[in-house]
């Protein structure tokens, strides 16, 4: 087994970086109408000036949102697991592990059960992808006060206190459900299984947004977690503000998965897989490991949702069962192999 | 100038005192090694001297400066601390570890290169370089981990004072690694920088450490030198064996052979 080289690094991050737009692309050519990779670039071109040929309406109005949506939404997730991994110190560990994603689905079936007979269509949408995004904001507040003390911030009662946090939080879901009228049901069931189908530019804003913060934020914590793989007093005596860094990523990840849990529902082990195949590809140093993860998540994530809109068209699939469907049997058979990559 | 000053040091860092009454003072160069039964409180006290413990009672000086005042990068550039053990379960490799101990530092690539090769000369752990952390055997993660600490205050021109701390740092060790080893930390002391270390073998804490210091329950038991450190009734009264003291035939330093 031969270890990772920065010119390696670079060799990955280059490939991801034409691997990415190249998934796009076909992700724009295909669905319920097939174009070639060249009708759909031209169909690009002429929405982008303005004409408003059928190819053109296709891809530039239906479905670049669409791909665009997948591949903000993937990079946030599996660049946010990728710090999670590294803040618990723990190749398994994920961002729903803090609890993000069992409040923000209990916020967003708040908001379902609650308003969303009332309201219709975008509005409906918005108020959802608010309530998801406080519930997980919550809920990992919560989480972090329960860990935190004078003596800092213990990751395993944190983990611990994310286990209930998603217990409580899924009870408390449960007993909404209870009372729920069928159409709520559907509603909450159909939203918890993810989706990419509500992309609007409304979406698309907010989402460049989060990724903007997410992207430009974690990388610069890219040397102290590092650090912090080493051991908290280790990071401490190597001059790393231990106690800032911690409460900071823990803020950004959960603005980052709350937003995506709020805008594509529960997607399913991109931040869970991309970063442990990204791992043995560029090393555990996250000055590389943060943005292959991103790029990789974002490849991933369109991949996936190109699947969910043609295996079964012209009924699509929730993107959340795609990537569950092709990441479980992945995520056993690293957890069967971890030893032939070096980690424990 | 004194280079650290314990003065009355106490912790208690959950709430039951772990240390109390600790005293003593180093000077640049110097070595003391700590010595004590298990659970005597040696551990929390090369915590409690690296800042990552609390005190409860006294002070702790650095260069002059109390401790708790150092900003937090300028004192991970004066001291480094090589802990008993470390969680890492992730596969850096070998270098990648060692250049760690440079985080602290904004020395530039290519010195932290040329301190690279250095510590990975004084630690023997040059044919490990590109090997994973994760793959090595424990005698081997220890010298690696030696050499991350070392990397950390190599360079006198880091930092005016230097204090480097070991918690075990020939535990795991082959004869020939010890000796290695304790050379490379008798070098950094020779250029300046002061070294406390907790070690077990009494034999190698005379030969090597300029002075003794004995922890019994969290309290200094004995301070000084080799010689006035290590007798019978010290080995009576605090590690309740009966042991026989000559002296080593070529240095002349006490040598204990337990009986």
């Amino acid at each position: 087994m031969s270890t990772h080289t920065p010119a390696g690094t670079r060799a990955v991050l280059l490939g991801l970086a034409v691997l990415l737009p190249l998934c796009m692309v076909i992700a724009l050519a295909s669905g319920a109408v097939t174009l070639s990779t060249g009708e759909a670039l031209g169909g690009l071109a002429q929405w982008w000036r303005g004409e408003y040929s059928q190819a053109g309406v296709i891809v530039g109005q239906i479905r670049l949102p669409r791909v665009l949506l997948a591949a903000l939404v993937g990079a946030i997730l599996a660049t946010s697991g990728a710090a999670m991994q590294g803040l618990f110190r723990n190749p398994l560990a994920d961002p729903s592990l803090i609890g993000v994603t069992a409040g923000a689905s209990l916020g967003a079936s708040v908001v379902i059960v609650l308003v969303g007979a009332s309201l219709q269509g975008i509005t409906a949408v918005t108020a959802v992808s608010l309530g998801a995004f406080v519930g997980g904001l919550l809920a990992v507040l919560l989480v972090y006060r329960l860990a935190a003390s004078e003596a800092g911030t213990s990751v395993a009662t944190m983990l611990l206190a994310g286990i209930a946090i998603t217990a409580l939080a899924g009870a408390l879901g449960n007993l909404l459900e209870f009372h729920a009228d069928s159409e709520s049901l559907r509603r909450i069931s159909l939203w918890r299984m993810g989706g990419l189908d509500g992309a609007n530019s409304q979406r698309l804003l907010f989402a460049t947004a989060i990724c903007l913060l997410v992207l430009g934020a974690l990388p610069v914590f890219a040397r102290r977690l590092n650090a912090l793989l080493l051991g908290e007093s280790e990071a401490r005596y190597l001059g790393i503000d231990v106690e800032f860094t911690k409460r900071t990523l823990i803020v950004i990840v959960a603005i980052g998965v709350g937003a995506c849990v709020a805008l594509a529902g529960t997607i399913a082990f991109v931040g869970l897989v991309v970063p442990h195949i990204m791992r043995m590809l560029v090393g555990p140093d996250h000055r590389g490991l943060l943005p292959a993860s991103a790029l990789a998540g974002a490849a991933l994530l369109v991949v996936a949702d190109n699947l969910a809109r043609v295996v079964m068209a012209p009924t699509e699939l929730p993107v959340g069962i795609v990537t569950a469907i092709v990441g479980v049997p992945f995520f056993i058979s690293l957890l069967r192999q971890r030893s032939h990559y070096g980690m424990q | 100038m004194e280079l650290l000053t314990v003065a009355h040091a106490g912790a208690a860092p959950w709430g039951t005192p772990l240390l109390a009454d600790i005293h003593f003072s180093l000077h640049a160069g110097d070595t003391l090694a700590i010595l004590g039964p298990n659970g005597a409180g040696k551990s929390t006290l090369l915590h409690t001297l690296a800042g990552g413990i609390d005190l409860s009672q006294g002070t702790i000086a650095l260069g002059g400066r109390s401790l708790s005042q150092w900003p937090r990068l300028q004192r991970a550039r004066a001291l480094a601390l090589l802990p008993q053990q470390s969680p890492l379960s992730f596969p850096f490799s070998v270098e990648e570890v060692i250049q760690l101990g440079r985080t602290p530092h904004a020395s530039g690539a290519s010195e932290d290169r040329q301190i690279l090769e250095d510590v990975m000369a004084a630690t023997d752990t040059a044919r490990l370089r590109q090997r994973l952390y994760t793959r090595l055997s424990g005698g081997e993660r220890q010298r690696v981990q030696l050499a991350r600490v070392l990397a950390q205050l190599w360079r006198a021109a880091d930092s005016e004072v230097r204090l480097l701390l070991l918690d075990e740092p020939t535990g795991g060790l082959d004869l020939e690694h010890q000796r290695l080893i304790m050379d490379s930390v008798d070098r950094l002391a020779r250029g300046g920088c002061a070294v406390v270390m907790v070690l077990h073998d009494f034999n190698l804490a005379a030969n090597r450490a300029s002075r003794l210091l004995v922890l019994d329950e969290g309290r200094q038991a004995r301070l000084g030198t080799p010689a006035e450190v290590l007798t019978k009734t010290m080995f009576h009264d605090i590690f309740r064996v009966q042991v026989e003291i000559t002296s080593h035939p070529q240095n002349g330093t006490p040598l204990v052979l337990p009986s």
